[in-house]
């Protein structure tokens, strides 16, 4: 069976990065914010009493520590409450975002492309990465949140066509 | 291909690589990475060792995502995580180089992480990890292939 996206990503070509994503568990999740802060010790001790004084802070938090720069992803139940901790360390604070969450099995370590055809899939629907957090098998990609459940239903149909053929 | 999408993908493309060429490109070698479990543990530590090196002005980076955290430092001190995190641990990569792309323009510029990974995949490089976080972009390669990988997207960028 032919699809579109089948001319647009060479990678899909790699039946191993599909068999990956297919084996992948996927799941959208919107109501949520993105909160760059500068990278400073202030705000560091100040994100670590953040995650402490949260109900459940294992469920709570994805967070990623650049050069000079940590971004926060949150519910945007704890918005007001992030405002008020780190206050003048904000830079940014992305409202109306929406988070796509992927679990892949342990192969995604070993095979070059996965993030390059992820990717793509955003870039061919002209839908910009706020954020992408990878971490050991784990996908975390941050969009508009009106694009949430589009993109998400849009990598699902892409990954149902039989590529065999 | 239709016409239609070739040009937009080129456009898409220059796009990209006029943001990419204002921004700064780096590679930091000798590093370890560490894949560790996500619990209440093993955050409390995660935030204390980010104190611990912003205070001392060592190289840490690092991610937490839902079921994981991604910690890399100089390999110094992979002895000394490893005694910390312990049985928390799920994998430790030696021998790996951030690639540091610090960009200030891309805001709704779609297609970024596209270049700057299928030059990787392109020559078979694989990723041990990868994170934004605002205006930069790690991602973490073997360290054998760190320079050669500069070299290329500086290559591609001129070109």
């Amino acid at each position: 069976m032919s699809s579109p996206i089948f001319e647009k990503s060479e990678y899909l070509k790699n039946i191993k990065i599909i068999k990956i994503l297919k084996e992948s568990a996927f799941s959208a999740h919107t109501d949520i914010v993105c909160i760059s802060i500068s990278k400073n010790l202030n705000s560091v001790e100040r994100f670590k009493c953040f995650v402490k004084e949260l109900e459940d802070s294992n469920d709570a938090i994805v967070s990623s520590m650049g050069k000079t720069t940590i971004t926060i992803l949150l519910h945007e139940r704890f918005l007001e409450k992030a405002k008020n901790f780190f206050s003048k360390e904000i830079l940014d604070i992305n409202v109306k975002v929406g988070a796509i969450f992927m679990k892949c099995p342990k192969e995604v370590n070993l095979t070059p492309g996965v993030t390059a055809l992820i990717s793509s899939l955003f870039a061919d629907k002209n839908v910009t990465l706020y954020e992408l957090i990878s971490t050991y098998t784990d996908y975390v990609i941050v969009i508009n949140e009106k694009d949430t459940y589009k993109m998400a239903s849009y990598i699902k149909s892409i990954l149902e066509v039989n590529y065999d053929n | 291909m239709t016409i239609e999408r070739t040009i937009r993908r080129f456009l898409r493309e220059q796009k990209v690589k006029s943001v990419l060429k204002s921004s700064e490109i780096g590679a930091t070698t000798d590093l370890v990475l560490f894949h560790i479990k996500r619990n209440n543990f093993s955050i409390a530590l995660y935030d204390d060792l980010k104190i611990e090196f912003l205070k001392s002005s060592n190289h840490l980076r690092g991610a937490v995502g839902e079921r994981y955290i991604s910690v890399i430092v100089n390999e110094q001190y992979h002895d000394y995580l490893l005694n910390l995190f312990r049985e928390h641990i799920v994998s430790v990569q030696k021998k790996v180089a951030c690639i540091i792309l610090d960009c200030s323009k891309t805001k709704n510029v779609s297609g970024i992480i596209t270049y700057i990974t299928s030059i990787l995949a392109k020559k078979k490089i694989n990723m041990y990890g990868f994170f934004t976080s605002r205006d930069d972009i790690t991602l973490i390669i073997d360290e054998n292939k760190a320079f050669e990988y500069v070299d290329e997207l500086k290559k591609k960028l001129k070109a």
